[in-house]
């Protein structure tokens, strides 16, 4: 049992043994986060949890190479993975969507690529989805997921003056395409 | 007061950051200001509208069986330690 349960605490018992208990407490811990902030980037379940999975298994593979240095929070350091792997699957071309009223019954459905939301959006939703993608992020890390100014700009990789300009920026482009939508209404 | 010093004023206003003694700034302008005020008032309902955004959550059968792959793909074989029952 890991003697104290913090986050760093938790990676360097996982980085020295491979401690099962503390990979299952750090997933536990932040599996509805990251999976959260990844579905403000992508646009189907299917895509969401792909991409939550991929980032959590280069998690543990970096953790085993020692790549957590400790000089950042884990949590920080977790969600530039995150981050990281949403950008990729972004970045990926799109596989033709397929309908699951193809299929007889919901036993496959575990199978079907980009199956359609059936949420309805929204107004932040819709809005979210139309300001730019560094707004969309310093948003989700920020004003979503609860990250100081100075955490996301590390995640970033900016200062956190211009990390601090950017959500200024993010705050008044969503606030603007809010405004649009409701004057199109 | 630039528009620069004005928009560094308004975030930390309307992020509840502000000193109360520059309340009173913000305050007088938009009294002073009609498209201050609004300026104020929609970034407030931005706010106030990602404060209260619906999250999405994982359901627990992925959870899980992320979590089985995981414990299979990234655990030692030698490890003692067990997987609790939650």
């Amino acid at each position: 049992m890991p003697s104290s349960d913090d986050d760093e605490s938790l990676a360097k018992l996982y980085t020295a043994d491979g401690n099962a208990r503390a990979l299952e407490i750090l997933f536990r811990r932040h599996s509805d986060s990251t999976y959260g902030f990844a579905a403000r980037f992508l646009n189907c379940r299917e895509d969401v949890e792909e991409a939550t999975s991929e980032s959590w298994m280069r998690v543990f593979k970096k953790l085993r190479a020692d790549e957590f240095a400790g000089q950042s929070l884990f949590r920080t350091w977790l969600f530039g993975i995150v981050r990281h792997v949403c950008l990729e699957r972004l970045r990926q071309p799109r596989l033709p969507t397929l309908s699951l009223s193809l299929f007889d019954d919901g036993a496959h459905a575990d199978h079907v690529l980009f199956a359609p939301e059936t949420e309805p959006a929204s107004d932040l939703d819709t809005a979210f989805a139309k300001i730019g993608e560094d707004h969309q992020l310093i948003l989700n890390l920020c004003d979503l997921q609860g990250f100081t100014v100075l955490e996301a700009s590390e995640i970033f990789g900016r200062s956190p003056s211009a990390t601090k300009s950017l959500h200024a920026r993010a705050r008044r482009a969503l606030r603007d395409v809010m405004i649009a939508q409701r004057t199109q209404e | 007061m630039n528009n620069e010093q004005w928009e560094e004023l308004l975030d930390l206003y309307v992020a509840g950051d502000l000193p109360v003694a520059l309340q009173a700034l913000v305050r007088e302008r938009m009294d002073s200001d009609p498209s201050a005020a609004e300026d104020v008032r929609t970034l407030i309902s931005t706010r106030v509208a990602l404060d209260t955004a619906q999250h999405s959550h994982p359901s627990d059968r992925f959870v899980e069986r992320t979590l089985r792959g995981l414990l299979h793909a990234n655990t030692r074989s030698d490890s003692n330690t067990r997987i609790s029952a939650q």
